[in-house]
């Protein structure tokens, strides 16, 4: 048979329906991770305005621009926007795109699942964003501590809202988690041993089995939150036996891991953006590789380190700072091994690099103030100030949101097939280098002369003024160049540059597919002998046979987890509306909960209940993925 | 305009280092102990965050392009990893840690299971916002309650215990020491301690819900023989009232609302949820150390607490009259 026609007849197995119907039954993992990414963007932006706000609040003192109750349902919001729905969503949106071309398979291992974490995903967010709607947001800080999250504090529907949008969230991530484990160990193409695996593979594949121990831990935090809240129970409530510092473990315990959930995989674009651009391979892959899954292992030992003045042994305490000193040197090693990377290379300054290497700037001093925290007595002064509000967005903005700049340079001639326009995109970088250090250095100073964080404003005479004026303009200057950003995104779509298969020359499987790819993205399903596919000298797709192109049906290689020797071909479901039919109950379940409709939640229950008896009811080989 | 921020960095660090509620400008051992260790460490990290930027930028001179790429089998490089990816953070942070530890021996914040601090000479406990304040020391008729501000002898090291009565608060006064916790349930104690006479400002570090904000702390530290006296001032019931209009004031205290939430011992208002007022005359501020204590503030404050401090439990009440607001004022002032 000629290519073309296994071409044709891979793209009827694999192209989504153009319709309506289509739109919302799709299972197509570059699809799915194009929404998670745009999704998640659009979170981000309205995070920002709301940053914006608290921060124009904060320019002056005994200002009045919002009353206090706003101010804290704004710094709320903010919170809990960033991290939960753009830090983590933007990077599975990436991961979900690339991860299966990276590994040379056609789909995610459970594409319905796929679309189900991304439905859940949105629904979360906009189940969260009624709340702000009603004007009763969350108020009390993206860690909601017990008691002042209690009925009796906060009696509106805001925590209510936190609580259950979060268990959805947590319904997605877990999902997501699994997804990711099942399609990193069972679908790389023949000849990627684990040895060989793309870092960025590798610090996704952390993050999952971290997600799947971790998350639980929120869950039972909430579901006891509004047990507390809303039905009696006393989790929480000193007066019956209760503990106010359980919500602190079980939310930490969660909490710091997490932190690595938002920060691994960004880490891992780095490792794979710095060596394209350094134009060699990447310094010490091994001691990078090792380092992710150390990181995600100890991660779990150091979340007492956010609760060194709740009044704990001083055991207990040095364990956990010990714990925090050692996961820095994982970091430490990674940073070693990209600086290396770019000693031994030759550089091309391309946008993406400078997204890169701002982040790496931005990164060490976050990793610098962080272990500031992490010595006991020295936190004892640093804790809830403006110095903690400056180590977290200097690690999270290096940590997650440049890289995630880097990563749309870089990935988004694939997803578009257009370069974005590099002469904007080196402003963007210079403005928001520029603003980021200019809002968030400062902050370090506050701190140090006493300004506690989540004040919705302070008095003047505590030399805290400039200081704070100064930061607002560094906001404002960063919001420009991020908006700067999508303006080039925006144009380039259409204008920008054709890009080609393989604009940067780049190593790794997904660069061998068509900007933007194929449905089935390979016709043959590619082999590999190497840690760099397209830099070496074995031909990926060479497949005289045609044994390869499993073009019978909608297929892919399924193979071992160690050595990734193909045993089996997987049959791939088609398009199907349950996993948005079951996620819109699932969010009227939660919904409903909200607001205590008990015979709506029964009812949701039910039909979500029957969704996924429906979803998963075993059907004759035929009729597989109906 | 990059450097004219890189020369003024340093100015604002140092300009800062006086400021009343800034940790470099220590007035305790606790805080005077953390602070050499808090500058070597933000001295070390500046060196070290300069080197890696140098170390970030001298590469980008050497410039390659997207048409070759080293051979895939290239190595090299392994010694930058070991030796600044593992070896010198782990000789530094080893350091740090147990820098940090040493201190932590030596000054405790808190001690269960030291006897001597199971006896605490003063009781704060953190309300939604305002401090109250037992002083425990010595026998039964020697106690005494008081609120927002603590005082304490210059140059003698004070035990507190430190809990709360509904959400979480943090006791912080960086002058004089780190900040400890105050959670329902689960009280704390903290050493303080001041080493001369003087005012040190603070505030609560722990979100406590729309008025954090005014949640501000004053301690007071006292030579030996001022702080006895003001100890026995504090024994002695409220001031009775002797000029016309105080007396007046009184009885506007006693008959208005205020004296279902206060209490001035002595007299028959004995409410309990909010700050006890028996020597109101004598603190420096009011609003739990927010707003100066002077005849315009007071005023304002009883007629339109809502304004100064939205949410919080202390209504606006404006039934009274002019010359009963002045007469209200003059009693409270008189209450030394």
């Amino acid at each position: 048979m000629s290519a073309t026609a296994v071409a044709q007849r891979l793209k009827t197995e694999w192209e989504t329906p153009k319709s309506l119907w289509g739109k919302f039954a799709t299972v197509d993992h570059k699809e799915i991770g194009i929404r998670y990414i745009v999704t998640a963007l659009v979170f981000m932006c309205i995070g920002g305005i709301e940053a914006l706000i608290v921060r124009v609040q904060l320019a002056r003192p005994d200002a009045a621009l919002v009353s206090p109750e706003v101010y804290d349902q704004l710094f709320t919001m903010h919170g809990i926007t960033m991290i939960f729905w753009y830090a983590q969503p933007i990077l599975s949106g990436f991961a979900i795109y690339v991860i299966p071309m990276m590994i040379g398979a056609r789909d995610m291992a459970l594409p319905r699942l796929n679309a189900f974490t991304y439905w859940a995903f949105l629904l979360s967010g906009i189940l969260v964003y009624i709340a702000p709607c009603m004007g009763q947001a969350p108020h009390a800080g993206w860690f909601a501590y017990v008691p002042y999250t209690l009925y009796q504090y906060s009696p509106s529907h805001g925590m209510d809202f936190y609580a259950m949008s979060l268990i959805l969230f947590t319904i997605s991530m877990t999902g997501g988690a699994v997804n990711f484990i099942l399609t990193i160990m069972r679908q790389r193409a023949p000849g990627m041993s684990i040895n060989r695996m793309p870092l960025f593979v590798y610090s996704t594949f952390t993050i999952s089995w971290v997600s799947i121990f971790a998350m639980p831990a929120l869950t039972a935090a909430c579901v006891f939150l509004e047990l507390d809240r809303r039905w009696g129970t006393h989790f929480y409530t000193i007066a019956h036996g209760g503990s106010a510092i359980l919500w602190q473990q079980l939310f930490w315990f969660f909490g710091h891991p997490w932190v690595y959930i938002i920060f691994l995989p960004a880490t891992g674009m780095l490792s794979m953006i710095i060596p394209i651009f350094s134009r060699r391979p990447i310094v010490g892959y091994p001691w990078v590789a090792v380092s992710t899954i150390l990181t995600g292992a100890v991660g779990f030992s150091v979340w007492m380190h956010h609760m060194f003045t709740v009044g704990m042994s001083d055991m207990s305490m040095s364990f956990f700072s010990a714990g925090s000193m050692m996961i820095s040197i994982f970091t430490t090693v990674q940073i070693f091994a990209w600086v290396a990377t770019l000693w031994k290379g030759r550089l091309v300054m391309t946008t993406a690099m400078h997204y890169a290497l701002g982040s790496i700037a931005v990164l060490i001093v976050g990793g610098l103030n962080g272990v500031v925290t992490g010595i006991i007595p020295l936190d004892w002064q640093a804790h809830n100030t403006y110095f903690v509000v400056s180590h977290i967005h200097y690690v999270l903005i290096g940590g997650n949101m440049f890289p995630v700049f880097a990563a749309l340079f870089y990935w988004f001639p694939k997803m578009t097939g257009k370069m974005l326009n590099e002469s904007l995109g080196k402003w963007s970088f210079w403005i928001c280098f520029v603003g980021f250090n200019v809002a968030f250095f400062p902050m370090q100073i506050l701190g140090f002369i006493g300004m506690p964080r989540r004040v919705y404003t302070y008095p003047a005479g505590l030399g805290w003024s400039s200081m704070n004026m100064l930061e607002t303009a560094g906001a404002f200057v960063l919001g420009i160049g991020i908006l700067l950003i999508f303006i080039n995104v925006f144009i380039s779509r259409r204008r920008g540059r054709i890009a080609g298969r393989n604009p940067w020359n780049a190593d790794t499987l997904e660069w061998a597919t068509d900007s933007p790819p194929e449905a089935y993205a390979f016709v043959h399903l590619p082999t590999v002998a190497s840690r760099h596919p397209l830099w070496d000298d074995h031909d990926e797709e060479a497949d005289p046979s045609d044994e390869r192109t499993l073009d019978d049906g909608r297929l892919t290689l399924v193979s071992t987890w160690l050595d990734a020797e193909p045993y089996a071909v997987a049959s791939m479901p088609k398009e199907t509306l349950v996993p948005l039919l079951a996620c819109l109950t699932l969010f009227g379940f939660f919904l409903a909960l909200v607001f205590q409709l008990m015979w709506l939640v029964l009812g949701c229950f039910l039909v979500t209940l029957s969704f996924a008896f429906y979803w998963l009811w075993p059907r004759p080989e035929a009729e597989e993925g109906a | 305009m990059m450097r004219r921020i890189a020369l003024l960095s340093p100015l604002l660090l140092l300009s800062g280092c006086a400021t009343e509620q800034s940790i470099w400008n220590a007035r305790g051992p606790g805080a005077a102990r953390i602070a050499p260790l808090m500058w070597w460490i933000v001295v070390l990290f500046l060196v070290v965050t300069l080197i890696m930027w140098i170390l970030l930028v001298i590469p980008i001179r050497r410039r390659g392009s997207l048409d070759e790429h080293a051979p895939i089998d290239i190595g090299g490089g392994q010694g930058w990893v070991a030796l600044g990816g593992l070896l010198i953070p782990l000789a530094v942070l080893t350091a740090f840690f147990v820098a940090g530890l040493i201190l932590m021996e030596r000054f405790p914040i808190h001690d269960p299971n030291n006897s001597a601090v199971l006896k605490p000479d003063i009781l704060v406990i953190g309300h939604q916002w305002w401090w109250e304040v037992h002083y425990l020391d010595g026998p039964p008729d020697q106690r005494f309650v008081t609120a927002n501000e603590i005082h304490i002898p210059a140059g003698q090291a004070v035990t507190m215990e430190l809990e709360s009565e509904d959400v979480n608060h943090a006791f912080w006064v960086p002058t004089l020491q780190g900040k400890i916790d105050m959670i329902p349930g689960h009280p704390n104690f903290m050493r303080i301690e001041a080493n001369q006479p003087g005012d040190y400002v603070g505030q609560c570090a722990e979100y406590c819900g729309v008025q954090h904000a005014h949640m501000r702390l004053l301690v007071v530290a006292q030579s030996a023989a001022a702080y006895k006296d003001w100890t026995e001032q504090m024994l002695q019931p409220g001031h009775t009232p002797t000029t016309p209009e105080a007396i007046a004031g009184e009885q506007v205290f006693l008959t208005g609302k205020c004296s279902t939430c206060h209490e001035v011992r002595g007299t028959p208002a004995r409410g309990h949820v909010a700050p006890d007022l028996t020597h109101i005359g004598s603190r420096q501020y009011i609003g739990a150390d927010s707003f100066p204590n002077n005849t315009a503030y007071l005023e304002a404050w009883v007629t339109h607490a809502q304004s100064f401090k939205p949410g919080c439990l202390m209504p606006n009440i404006t039934d009274f009259n002019g010359v009963q607001l002045r007469d209200l004022v003059t009693y409270l002032q008189q209450l030394r």
